[in-house]
């Protein structure tokens, strides 16, 4: 590669940087979109459900030809107690029309095809080029370095850090450094095959729709964790998340918790007679609002899980929207002929206004919860346990007695104006819908 | 170096596909691990990459199997740990993702 010049660099093609590769392409730039793998997706980890929106204003009926697993027409959440579930379910085959209830996916297949769309639309995609340094000019980033050599570098009139939660890109321009412990989750998954046969009498699927399955509660030995089961076509996604800051707290093996969860009475069932065919891990941005680094600083624009967007079980598309609007942004100056930094400024502008800010404010409360919420962990799945297995064993006693017996276990282990508090706000910060 | 003594991972991680580098990315410096009171990247790295020896009292960083989460960077309370990702297509290529 020589030091050629781009209106756009974008490091990183995940669905963050892919978006604002394909944006830019569409409108007409020059996007080199600079990828670590040897293939996009081969350095990738999710759970494994994409949303509709955006992707579909970039890519109208994308649902005819993208790489779907399952069209997702059952959403379960899942409230785990030590050897219990509390479950609530809604199944709608509305859902699964046009994928308006998001779709999985396995990130080697889905990053690939993306990435061509915006190959396709003009972009240069360089794959296996892993960059390690910024190159800086007075006082912005003009450009990359991938390995030693002026052949390896490369020059822009703008950056986009599109290159995931350990972003080499904003560290080596000084605008964040590496996440804080309480900030990020680890997130371990095994895909799992199974006939999809069996998957979908298991599941209660009709062929080509898929469930998604996201537990709560004591899946991390108290601490703040989740799990889930997300179906493919002929695997299972099964993975968990425990907050890195819990981690150390626990001082257990973040596979330990992934085993406990598999072993689970609730999930062991679904998984039986599977084969475990690869097994993955990566971290996931759990800081909300208050670990979002400068936007727009020095020429660099963050996006996605750089710029530590993701707000659970939402990823995907908080990436994509910002890729969107951060190539928005950098179309703006082109036609301007203006690549000011103050002039990229208009991509926080942008982001302030945005579905993922509005979210990211509605759930303020989410980290803390993380943090301190040991009620979600412990106190409401115990209380859940102690409450439906008292009512469910017919035995004798009355339903009046037993009603009483519950109200004291909620008095007790949580306290009225908890769950009334909860209730009104935390509550809502804590659960995926 | 001698073969690596067999680890219960390995178990776990032979259905991944890697394209091992020759070097070590994954950049030490020990200087602290002896005070370093929990030893964090022993237990939080979810392919068990780093092993103590109490005898040497030192660490053995076992590169081949990292799957480049960057988790060991996060947790190492004296910030000793560079995660230089591999180069041109190396290190782990996972075939689902
Ligand atoms: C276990 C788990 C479950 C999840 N479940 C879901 C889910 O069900 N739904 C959902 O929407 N989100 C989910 N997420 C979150 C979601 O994966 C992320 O929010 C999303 O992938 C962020 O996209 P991105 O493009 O910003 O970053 P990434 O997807 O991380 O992409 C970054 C890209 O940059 C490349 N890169 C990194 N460094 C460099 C470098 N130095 N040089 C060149 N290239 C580089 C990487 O190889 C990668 O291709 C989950 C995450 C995890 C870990
Ligand atoms: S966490 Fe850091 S300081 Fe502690 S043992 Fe590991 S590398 Fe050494
Ligand atoms: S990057 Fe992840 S897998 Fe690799 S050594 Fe660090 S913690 Fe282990």
């Amino acid at each position: 590669m020589s030091t050629e010049k781009f209106d756009a660099i974008v490091v990183g093609a995940g669905p963050a940087g892919t978006s604002a590769a394909l944006t830019m392409a569409k409108g007409g730039l020059s996007v080199a979109l600079i990828e670590r793998g040897e293939s996009p997706g081969a350095k990738n980890v999710f759970g494994g459900v994409v949303y509709k929106w955006p992707l579909e204003e970039m890519i109208p009926k994308f649902w005819e030809k993208a790489p779907i697993e399952r069209k997702i027409i059952d959403h379960r959440m899942v409230i785990l107690g030590k050897d219990s579930g509390f479950s609530v379910s809604y199944k709608d085959d509305y859902l699964g029309m046009e994928t308006r209830g998001g779709f999985t996916a396995l990130r080697s297949r889905f990053d690939p095809w993306f990435a061509q769309q915006a190959e396709e639309a003009g972009a240069t995609l360089v794959t296996s080029m892993p960059v390690s340094e910024v190159i800086e000019e007075g006082g912005r980033v003009v450009g990359i370095r991938a390995g030693r050599g002026k052949e390896n570098e490369l020059y822009a009139q703008a950056i986009v850090a599109a290159d995931g939660v350990m972003s080499t890109v904003l560290q080596k321009a000084g605008i964040r450094g590496p996440p804080a412990a309480e900030d990020v989750a680890i997130g371990l998954k095994e895909v799992i095959e199974l006939p999809s046969d069996t998957i979908e009498s298991r599941f209660n699927l009709k062929r080509g729709y898929g469930a998604r399955l996201d537990y709560l509660g004591s899946v991390a030995r108290g601490k703040s964790g989740g799990g889930f089961v997300y179906t493919n076509s002929n695997t299972l996604s099964v993975g968990i998340a425990v907050l890195l800051s819990h981690l150390l707290e626990l001082r257990c093996k973040p596979y330990e918790i992934l085993d406990e969860f598999k072993s689970h009475p609730v999930v062991a069932p679904l998984l039986e007679g599977g084969r475990v065919k690869e097994y993955q891990a990566h971290l996931i941005p759990e800081g909300g609002l208050q670990s979002i680094p400068p936007l727009a600083s020095r020429g660099v624009l963050a996006v996605g899980d750089a710029a530590m967007l993701c707000l659970y079980p939402e990823g995907t598309n908080m990436a994509m929207a910002s890729g969107v609007m951060a190539g928005k942004t950098i179309l703006e100056s082109k036609k301007t002929g203006d690549f000011s930094i103050q002039r990229l400024m208009l991509y926080e502008r942008l982001m302030k206004e945005s579905y993922i800010f509005k979210e990211h404010s509605r759930k303020k409360n989410y980290h803390n919860v993380l943090t301190s919420g040991d009620r979600f962990n412990t106190d409401y799945p115990d209380a859940i346990t102690e409450i439906m297995r008292n009512i469910l064993v017919v035995d004798g006693v009355d339903r009046g007695t037993k009603h009483a017996a519950a109200r004291k276990v909620i008095r007790d282990k949580v306290g009225y104006v908890r769950v009334l508090r909860d209730l009104y706000r935390d509550i809502w910060s804590a659960l995926p819908w | 170096m001698v073969n690596p003594p067999s680890r219960k991972i390995d178990e776990r991680l032979y259905v991944n596909r890697y394209n091992v580098h020759s070097e070590n990315h994954l950049h030490v410096d020990q200087s602290k691990c002896q005070e370093c009171r929990d030893k964090p990247c022993t237990f939080s790295c979810p392919v068990d990459d780093y092993v103590w020896d109490p005898e040497l009292k030192r660490l053995t960083v076992f590169y081949e199997g990292c799957v480049e989460c960057g988790a060991c960077v996060v947790v190492c309370p004296y910030h000793k740990i560079a995660l230089d990702y591999p180069p041109a297509g190396r290190g782990v290529n996972f075939r689902f993702g």
